[in-house]
């Protein structure tokens, strides 16, 4: 097991350098930087003065190894748009509120997707069936920014039961202040119900077509027994390949939510730092998202063999 | 003779997107108290669904009915849910083709064995154990503590078979329905799988319908054979009746397409033509237009049934008296031949004990 962790770090590790790599040359091979929007209509003088404080005016290949460097000590550096903002203190400051909205968004849209999923697998072709249809192509069809005003203005607004915007802070950060956080938790919790509805019913369908179900109902088990023993389980295996991706994306902020409800969370900044070509912290998000995104999934690798006895983490 | 199951008219429909699919046409089919009965034909003919239906396990889209369709005195047509799960497991068991598909993959097979027995009795955990640990050795499986924690993608297929029928015997059923049980299997550990069914049968006096296409499967384990065509019974007999004195062009097409013993490999001679489409039910005799046989009339008419003795009955218009004489397959010959002088020496045998 220890040396199973071992292995997957040196991936972790090499995936994220490839990814990183990648990244950086990526941005540098579109034309345009971060700084030529600003800079345009400086003088010649003072454009390259601004350059030179911000080393975009090294080489490609020295800029990497710098960046590279400081990476690897575990600097991202500053925002060359945003001077004095780094990414250290980006995590600090904007990414716990968005990954306070993603936990909570997923621990409410990915629960009851499942149940609903399930509902809609049992009683096929019922109206409970119909009705997960029909809301999942709704929620899927309706983007969360649209749910996310329509929440604001009928509870927050007509009824006043929640405030319309605004995010808890200080020792209220990670837990307390809840009221502010029910409708932006909505607003991007129905997307996960629609996913994993649709997931779940569609792989418990597949289940129940299974000649192992057909052996469980031979042996004159109840139906009951049938989906609490044999079908919910195995049903749950493709969810588990969801789940990663999902937390890397909750976690790291969702830019819509996050603006109409003036959520301070790293989902806009990083947008806008996408937008604006700001190499540094485009490199920090990548490597925060794909970190999430491989440690999730060796979480997710576990579990896995948990539910699928036919896999195998490592070869003894 | 008692009969344990007693089907008559048995009809099933099946509601497709494409409309009805008349899978199962009007069978007749008994099953006595302690015997195997085979029921062959080509892949697509109905066996499944006809047997399936004795136990309630067809798709949700079928729709049987039935002038008769009973276990023993009990009437199956119109069973609670309950008393459907009653029966299933417990007095009508049920064997698969593909036993790794019909395990569960996730759960250990002691307790997927367990499981068929707790449903119908009450019984102690411990009892439980020692029971299903029990039954695993009583099916020839050698260390059964070891393989009741296994999943079974971790056991050979013939385990897996093995312990499917564990699990379908455990609590004692008065009727096993085996689904092409060898038939995923090799050659070798097919004839381990036919002689454990034949000692377990026996042991517990059981009445199986045996369902195959292979007639060498069929040879070495049925006492009655019914044939079956597009969802219909076209030759039922004794084993003897339908290998020695088969009657339908149908059954003597089957009959040739078995690999001779003296050269097993040899390219096996298969019935020229595909079935029929089962949505359309024709006027005349649905194999006709792949008999070889076929006279005017079985494009126009369904054959009636023809009763050559107690136990053998046929489907084919080659039976009636009207019918110009015809010469059978070289091969279908030589077995009416011997079939005649079986008969004589039991005639003879029966003369001299006289
Ligand atoms: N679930 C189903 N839906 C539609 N048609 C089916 C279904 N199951 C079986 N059939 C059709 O019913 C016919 C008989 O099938 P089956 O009893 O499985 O044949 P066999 O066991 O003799 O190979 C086939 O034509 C098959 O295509
Ligand atoms: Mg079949």
């Amino acid at each position: 097991m220890l040396k199973m962790i071992l292995r997957r770090a040196v991936e972790l590790l090499i995936s994220l350098f490839l990814i990183a790599s990648a990244t950086f040359f990526l941005l540098a091979a579109i034309p345009g930087d971060a700084l030529s929007a600003q800079t345009n209509r400086l003088p010649e003088q003072a454009r390259k003065q601004v350059y030179k404080n911000s080393g975009l005016n090294k080489p490609v290949m020295t800029r990497y190894v710098i960046t590279m460097d400081n990476m690897v000590h575990g600097k991202f550096g500053e925002s060359i748009v945003t001077p004095g903002q780094t990414m250290t203190k980006v995590l600090k400051e904007k990414l716990p509120a968005s990954a306070r909205l993603g936990i909570q968004q997923m621990l409410f849209g990915i629960p009851l997707g499942l149940i609903m999923g399930v509902l809609a697998a049992i009683y096929k072709n019922h109206w409970i069936d119909r009705f997960v249809t029909v809301l999942s192509l709704l929620l899927m069809s309706v983007p969360s920014l649209v749910i996310g005003l329509l929440l604001q203005s009928y509870f927050g607004g007509k009824l006043g039961w929640f405030p319309i915007i605004g995010w808890p802070e200080g020792n209220q950060l990670w837990w307390g202040g809840w009221s502010y956080t029910i409708l932006p938790t909505l607003a991007g919790g129905i997307g996960y119900i629609a996913g994993y509805a649709r997931l779940l019913k569609n792989s418990m369908l597949d289940v129940l077509g299974s000649d192992y179900i057909q052996t469980a109902y031979a042996k004159g088990l109840s139906g009951r027994s049938v989906i609490l023993h044999h079908i919910i389980r195995n049903a749950f295996i493709p969810v588990t390949t969801s789940l990663p991706v999902s937390i890397a994306f909750g976690i790291t902020g969702s830019v819509f939510v996050e603006s109409i409800f003036v959520i301070p969370g790293v989902g806009q900044f990083f947008v806008q730092a996408l937008t604006n070509r700001d190499v540094p912290i485009v490199l920090g998000e990548t490597v925060l998202l794909a970190a999430l995104y491989i440690v999730t999934l060796f979480i997710t690798d576990i579990l896995y063999t948990v539910i699928d006895p036919r896999i195998k983490l490592y070869e003894s | 003779m008692v009969k344990v199951i007693e089907a008559k008219k048995l009809q099933v429909t099946i509601q497709t997107n494409e409309g009805p699919l008349y899978a199962v046409r009007g069978v007749d089919l008994d099953l006595f108290q302690g015997e195997t009965l085979a029921l062959v034909g080509e892949s697509g003919s109905g066996k499944s669904i006809a047997t399936h239906s004795l136990m309630g396990l067809l798709p949700k889209n079928a729709k049987v009915t039935a002038d008769k369709l009973a276990f023993g005195k009990t009437d199956l047509l119109n069973l609670t849910k309950s008393q459907e799960q009653q029966i299933r497991g417990a007095k009508i068991s049920m064997i698969f083709q593909d036993p790794l598909s019909a395990l569960n993959p996730t759960m250990r097979v002691g307790k997927q064995i367990a499981e068929a027995l707790t449903h119908h009795q009450h019984i102690s955990h411990h009892e439980l154990k020692q029971r299903v640990l029990r039954q695993i050795k009583d099916v020839g499986i050698p260390n059964p503590s070891q393989t009741y924690r296994k999943y079974p993608h971790q056991l050979s297929g013939g385990q897996r078979q093995r312990i499917l029928i564990a699990m379908a015997l455990i609590d004692h059923p008065e009727v096993l329905i085996a689904d092409e049980p060898t038939t995923a299997l090799d050659v070798t550990i097919q004839a381990q799988i036919l002689q454990l069914l034949k000692q377990q049968k026996q042991k517990y006096g059981l009445s199986m319908i045996f369902i195959t296409h292979d007639m060498g499967v069929v040879a070495a384990i049925a006492d009655r054979v019914a044939v079956m065509y597009a969802g219909e019974i076209i030759e039922v007999g004794t084993a003897e009746e339908i290998f020695y004195h088969p009657q339908h062009p149908y059954t003597w097409g089957l009959l040739e397409a078995v690999p001779s013993e003296q050269n097993p490999d040899e390219k096996l001679f298969t019935l020229p033509g595909t079935p029929p489409d089962l949505k359309t039910i024709s006027k005349g005799d649905p194999f006709a237009p792949r008999n070889p046989y076929a006279l005017d009339i079985d494009f126009e008419q369904k054959p009636p049934v023809f009763q050559l003795s107690d136990t053998h009955f046929v489907k084919s218009w080659l039976l009636d008296k009207r019918t110009p004489a015809y010469t059978p397959p070289e091969t279908i010959q030589k077995r009416w031949q011997t079939f005649k002088a079986r008969q004589r020496g039991r005639l003879n045998e029966a003369s001299i004990s006289v």
